[in-house]
């Protein structure tokens, strides 16, 4: 029986349309200039990790705007590990019998998560040198039946959930680089697809697996689930940024970033839509602590 | 830089804290952190940052060889190998 419900297929079928319609070459489809324009800010200023921060009101502007490049090269670099684990995982179901009626538009989500990484991956190193590294480790395990295919999906939205937060706000920051600009555009054009996509197939994997979950399993999933929202956060404030915008003292900075009341609320309102979906579907039963 | 008893020890105080419900003299330094699940695969992002921040050094995941955070002993051998060494007996 197909975990799946009507709406689902349906929906997947108007993705597959849209997808089509808005089939881009992503070699072509913005313009790359030698490089970026100096004394420019990269990131909106207000969503800098340290931002509101003593260590950032005691930083010049050209500092403050170099540290705001790194931030760029920080958020390109985690979208590039989470497309990675996505295309794996992605791969991993395309045509397994219980995904077979999704598999049209996985094709889709696989060839827009490849073009994604394109572009991020091409920002990263020719204006940056580098992709930084993720620092996430997954142990093999055995899973309930259906709990790895819902983990994986829902910690997919999570992410997703908080980058297109992101990519909405850099789209439209006109002081931001223009071509920093045209990728959040781009990425949120796509990722709006993906997103209505993942709220569904989420929910109906959660009502198809987890109502048969012992209450064991169940109560592992949601620790995991609210561990992992805190681990997506934890990635917005990277040591390596700090070092390479030339700021003293990385890991001391990243506890400071951390511990803003500015990056707190910050985090509590940019969650608030997907915690809120959680909570409705029974996925969570509390909120996560995002602190 | 701290010798080898102190680094134990911050690792074992880390676990007991992020763990929750592990008490000190239940954490000996075999005892299987994943096997267990003391730690998690969501909390190993932390622990990373915590080890880098011990060691001094960068930690790249993709480098890392599998069962190094089996426990603590394996922790130490592979993020600490230069440490000076210490007469503590072992739990």
């Amino acid at each position: 029986m197909s975990p799946f419900g009507n709406a689902l297929t349906a929906l997947s079928g108007k993705l597959c349309e849209a997808s089509q319609k808005q089939y881009l070459n992503p070699y072509t489809a913005m313009a790359w200039p030698e490089a970026l324009a100096k004394d420019v800010w990269c990131f909106s200023p207000e969503w800098i990790s340290l931002y509101g921060s003593p260590t950032w009101e005691g930083l010049p502007e050209t500092a403050q705007k170099q540290l705001s490049f790194w931030e760029t090269v920080n958020f390109f670099s985690l979208n590039i590990h989470g497309e990675k684990t996505l295309l794996a995982g992605l791969a991993k179901r395309l045509y397994r019998q219980d995904f077979a009626e999704l598999a049209p538009y996985l094709h889709h989500f696989l060839d827009e998560e490849n073009k994604h990484m394109v572009y991020f991956g091409r920002f990263c190193t020719q204006y940056g040198g580098k992709i930084y590294p993720s620092r996430s480790v997954a142990f093999p395990r055995e899973y309930a039946p259906g709990e790895q295919d819902f983990l994986f999906f829902c910690q997919i939205l999570i992410f997703e959930e908080i980058v297109d937060a992101y990519n909405v706000h850099m789209a439209q920051d006109e002081r931001l680089d223009p071509l920093v600009r045209a990728i959040h555009l781009q990425h949120h054009k796509d990722e709006a697809r993906h997103l209505a996509f993942g709220r569904l197939l989420v929910q109906d994997l959660f009502q198809h697996h987890g109502s048969q979950w012992s209450g064991e399993v169940l109560e592992g999933v949601r620790q995991h689930v609210a561990g992992f929202f805190r681990t997506a956060w934890r990635e917005y404030y990277n040591p390596d940024v700090y070092r390479d915008a030339g700021l003293s003292e990385p890991y001391e900075r990243m506890d400071e970033a951390w511990a803003t009341p500015t990056a707190q609320d910050h985090r509590q309102t940019l969650s608030a839509r997907c915690v809120a979906y959680l909570l409705e579907h029974q996925i969570l039963v509390t909120e996560p602590d995002l602190r | 830089m701290k010798n080898e008893t102190e680094v134990r020890a911050a690792l074992r105080a880390w676990i007991v804290e992020k763990n929750g419900r592990i008490r000190p003299e239940e954490l000996a330094d075999d005892t299987p952190l994943v096997a267990q699940r003391l730690i998690t695969s969501v909390q190993i992002m932390d622990l990373i940052l915590f080890l880098e921040r011990l060691s001094d050094q960068p930690i790249r995941p993709e480098t890392l060889k599998p069962g190094v955070f089996q426990d603590i002993n394996t922790l130490v051998a592979s993020f600490f190998p230069n440490l000076e060494s210490s007469d503590v007996e072992r739990p």
